[in-house]
């Protein structure tokens, strides 16, 4: 199994996660039930920060897809951050995750 | 190919073509640690040189111009490619931004062979990469048929892959299914 590792932190209205690591069709399962288990219903906004994300490739991004349309039904803003040159952001941006998620920092041209 | 200072091949009274001479004679094939010792042997010997002499020998491995992996088709070979990968791309001195793309879209392809191309008795993936004048070249292989991507957002893979790489072409055939991925090194983001 791929290694990657998940940090929660935050509170009651905001949680922050952050994942670290490779992400791949071995370990996304494990890496979303991580994530769902610490959003609780509370929470008005989640943050994913992908920053130290080494690999990401489609099954992550199907879960974020899958994620983002969770949340949309309780109301809850999710904010995807991967600054730009990182591996997870150059994923993103080639599979038009900006379409369902707030992406941060948002693109130079106003777009996204 | 031997870089070199002038001092390695001058000799005071003597004309540089001599020098020269004498350097070609000593370039052999083999191993760059006894070509090096080789032509200093040959060209300095026990004379005391009048200029500091700098030798670098260069030699293509062709080791390094090609990858050749043959792995289980799970889950788990997907890390054993990428680490393989990051190696070869590494020797072959491609930068950040190809090498990303070029994990992702190989790796993209190689979930394909883990989740589609066989059944539950399982088999191998190949996968191949070749540097050619400039451009990586890899093949991904299976022995299996791929069954159409199932489920919302399963197409993804596909298209990730035809976007991280400069031309992306799948071949199947009965006999199992072939993804060939070209993209050329050092693109600038604007070309």
């Amino acid at each position: 199994m791929s290694d990657a590792m998940v940090r929660a932190s935050g509170t009651g209205d905001s949680v922050w996660l952050a994942v670290s690591g490779e992400v791949d069709v071995s370990n996304v399962n494990a890496i979303e039930a991580e994530i769902t288990a610490a959003v609780t219903n509370l929470a008005s906004e989640v943050v994913i920060d992908l920053t130290d994300v080494a690999y990401m490739d489609s099954s992550g991004v199907r879960m974020l897809f899958g994620l983002a349309q969770g949340l949309r039904t309780t109301r809850t803003d999710l904010v995807v951050r991967a600054p730009h040159g990182t591996v997870a952001r150059r994923v993103l941006d080639l599979s038009g995750l900006s379409t369902v998620a707030r992406l941060e920092p948002p693109d130079p041209d106003g777009g996204a | 190919l031997a870089f070199y200072t002038d001092g390695l091949v001058e000799r005071r009274g003597e004309n540089i073509d001599e020098g020269l001479r004498r350097l070609q004679l000593a370039m052999s094939d083999g191993n760059v640690e006894d070509v090096c010792a080789r032509i200093m042997a040959h060209l300095v010997g026990d004379t005391t040189s009048f200029d500091d002499v700098a030798l670098v020998v260069v030699k293509r491995s062709l080791r390094e111009a090609s990858l050749d992996l043959e792995l289980p088709a799970i889950a788990r070979s997907l890390k054993a490619v990428r680490a393989a990968m990051r190696v070869w791309l590494g020797d072959i001195g491609a930068s950040q931004d190809d090498s990303n793309d070029l994990l992702l879209a190989v790796g993209e392809a190689c979930m394909n062979v883990v989740e589609h191309a066989y059944g539950p008795a399982g088999g191998v993936m190949r996968v191949q990469l070749r540097l050619e004048r400039g451009e990586v070249v890899a093949q991904v292989r299976d022995a299996g048929q791929w069954r159409p991507p199932r489920g919302v957002g399963r197409g993804r893979g596909l298209m990730l892959i035809e976007r991280a790489s400069d031309t992306a072409d799948i071949a199947r055939t009965p006999s199992g299914t072939t993804v060939t991925i070209r993209r050329h090194l050092n693109r600038g983001p604007g070309e």
